[in-house]
């Protein structure tokens, strides 16, 4: 492992693939969501969540492999859907569809009937024509107004029709509290999922089953707030350990989100982490003391992207204090907070405030936070608004 | 070809005249919608063709957009802006929405409260987690009358017919089943 785990900090990120033995992660939000893209030695990578590049709308991932001159075809190994929130998804089937050697790990939920007769209620599909993906492509107009389902509605299709046609090898696999998900032996590289708990998959079974419409209005499904079966995974890379926090939150059940991991299996045998992908964005919800006191290094390296969409998004000025009393390394990929639009038409603005009593911009600057480890030390360069969270960061936003 | 008529509700057609403005087809041929909604239909005289597909019982249809004959009151409306929403969340004064702007679709999409006052009565049964809506501020000059800034918000009607779910069930079924295996 880096025998000095005190980062050194880039201002760019570096544009050269890394070496065949050398670890990157590279978080990226907030475009339209978040994504987390490793590279697990050997030219293999692995592709957690999605979300859109601003400019081109395109998978983030996928934009960057290619800067890079990694051929995602070959190259992604592993893709894995930590949960099926909008923020988490964006363009995670266009991963999926470029991908045709990726293996795809679901949370087991949401390979079952209950959350397919949720899928099935709101988009096209039948099923014995092997799935027509056109139906639910086509059901996606108007653009944007779909929810995360839409994009799993479309990975399931697509393994459905190909699957059946025997003409592919994908494959979609359960992730589960103790699932191997990738090894490989030169370099040493494990990497296990550590929820979502057997309690968690059932709870999200009978939260499916309560968005299942009872009348036939047709809509899309809403934003939705459980994230208790969000997949967390832990990444060991030769020595180095890496914990991935998903949208995992922190629940008052021993059996559910972070307590069901520490309470559960515990894959992890006393080891680790020194980078960690903060869960739920920062907020207080997916913290737990004893994840930070069991499973994380002191100093970790922790990063995060931030969220906009609710009245007091994470991650507030608490939260930012509380990662900086826990740690020295917190890096965001964006700021926490983004002006509100503004209508050029005086009449529209003008209209607006007298009818709206609050407003949020849910979309800002993609920022990207790509850690690499080399000589035995952590090196994390930034790209776009992504930055240090420090004292002059803290100063800048909150001094106000 | 047969030219198959498709009738809308008063609603329908203006939800047709948004479509048209958004050039979403989704909207446009919802041929099941103007069956389920026909508690105010109207006769509608052909318009410009504008698409095919497939009527319910199978034949291949040449559809058409078909006009409203109304008894219409000229007026027209200056559009300045429409967005496309959905509901996210209903409390009791106001819901959550959020809102895609169709006059500007680069911008960002944007997370709303309004008021529920703001919404027609008649489409207040439909003000639910997940439905769909438009909203248009501009200005309407009404046949001598005055000039007025408007805001409107109204519903998507859209429906899925019943055995249609019945068979949404079943594919459930089947995607529950394909998958076990793995």
């Amino acid at each position: 492992m880096p025998q000095n785990n005190s980062p050194l900090f880039l201002p760019d990120i570096k544009v050269d693939p890394p070496s065949l033995d050398e670890l990157e992660i590279s978080l990226f939000g907030p475009g339209r969501g978040e994504c987390v893209v490793v590279h697990l030695g050997n030219n293999d990578w692995l592709v957690v969540d999605s979300c859109l590049d601003n400019t081109s709308s395109q998978p983030v991932a996928l934009r960057y492999l290619e800067n890079l001159g990694v051929d995602p075809r070959e190259a992604v190994q592993r893709v894995v859907v930590t949960h099926w929130h909008d923020d988490h998804i964006k363009g995670i089937s266009a991963v999926v569809e470029h991908c045709p050697s990726a293996y795809i790990y679901f949370s087991q939920a949401l390979l079952k009937e209950e959350f397919f007769e949720l899928l099935t209620a709101f988009y096209s599909f039948d099923a014995r024509s092997g799935g027509k993906v056109a139906d639910m492509i086509d059901f996606e107009r108007p653009e944007g107004l779909t929810s995360g389902v839409s994009e799993i509605a479309k990975i399931v299709a697509h393994a459905y029709k190909h699957d059946s046609a025997k003409r592919y090898k994908r494959r979609i696999h359960y992730a589960g509290d103790s699932t191997i998900v990738f090894e490989s032996v030169a370099p040493r590289v494990r990497i296990r999922s550590l929820s979502p708990s057997a309690k968690a998959v059932n709870s999200a079974l009978v939260h499916f089953a309560g968005l299942v419409p009872d009348s036939v209005q047709r809509g899309v499904i809403p934003a939705q707030i459980k994230n208790h079966c969000s997949i967390a995974l832990w990444i060991e890379f030769e020595n180095i350990r890496m914990l991935l926090g998903g949208d995992l939150e922190q629940v008052n059940d021993p059996d559910m989100g972070w307590n069901a991991v520490l309470e559960g299996p515990n894959p992890v045998q006393g080891s680790k982490a020194s980078v960690f992908k903060v869960p739920h964005h920062g907020s207080h919800n997916g913290h737990n003391d004893r994840v930070w006191k069991d499973l994380l290094e002191e100093d970790v390296n922790s990063i995060l992207t931030p969220f906009y969409g609710s009245s007091n998004p994470p991650p507030t000025q608490n939260d930012l204090n509380r990662l900086l009393s826990l740690t020295d390394s917190v890096s965001i990929t964006a700021q926490p907070k983004i002006p509100k639009k503004k209508y050029t038409d005086h009449v529209v603005q003008k209209l607006l405030s007298g009818m709206i009593s609050e407003r949020r911009t849910l979309v800002g600057k993609m920022g990207h936070i790509q850690i690499r480890a080399f000589d035995g030390r952590f090196s994390i360069g930034f790209d776009g608004p992504a930055r240090q969270v420090d004292k002059r960061f803290m100063r800048e936003f909150y001094s106000a | 070809m047969l030219t198959e008529p498709i009738l809308f509700s008063r609603y329908g057609t203006e939800l047709l005249r948004d479509a048209i403005l958004l050039n979403d087809p989704a909207e446009n041929f919802d041929v099941e919608m103007s069956q389920e909604h026909n508690g105010q239909t109207a006769h509608l005289e052909s318009g410009p063709a504008a698409g095919t597909g497939t009527s319910q019982t199978g034949h291949p249809v040449d559809r058409h957009f078909i006009w409203p004959v109304f008894n219409v009151v000229q007026s027209d409306f200056k559009l300045l802006q429409l967005w496309q929403g959905r509901v996210e969340k209903v409390g009791t004064d106001e819901f959550v929405a959020t809102l895609f702007d169709k006059t500007h679709p680069l911008s960002s999409p944007e997370q709303v409260s309004i008021s529920i006052e703001d919404v027609n009565l008649e489409d207040r049964e439909l003000l639910r987690p997940g439905a769909v809506f438009y909203w248009s501020i501009g200005y309407a000059n009404y046949y001598k009358g005055p000039r007025q800034r408007t805001s409107r918000i109204r519903f998507r009607r859209l429906v899925i017919p019943k055995r249609k779910m019945v068979e949404r069930k079943n594919a459930a079924k089947q995607l529950a089943t394909f998958f076990a295996r793995h």
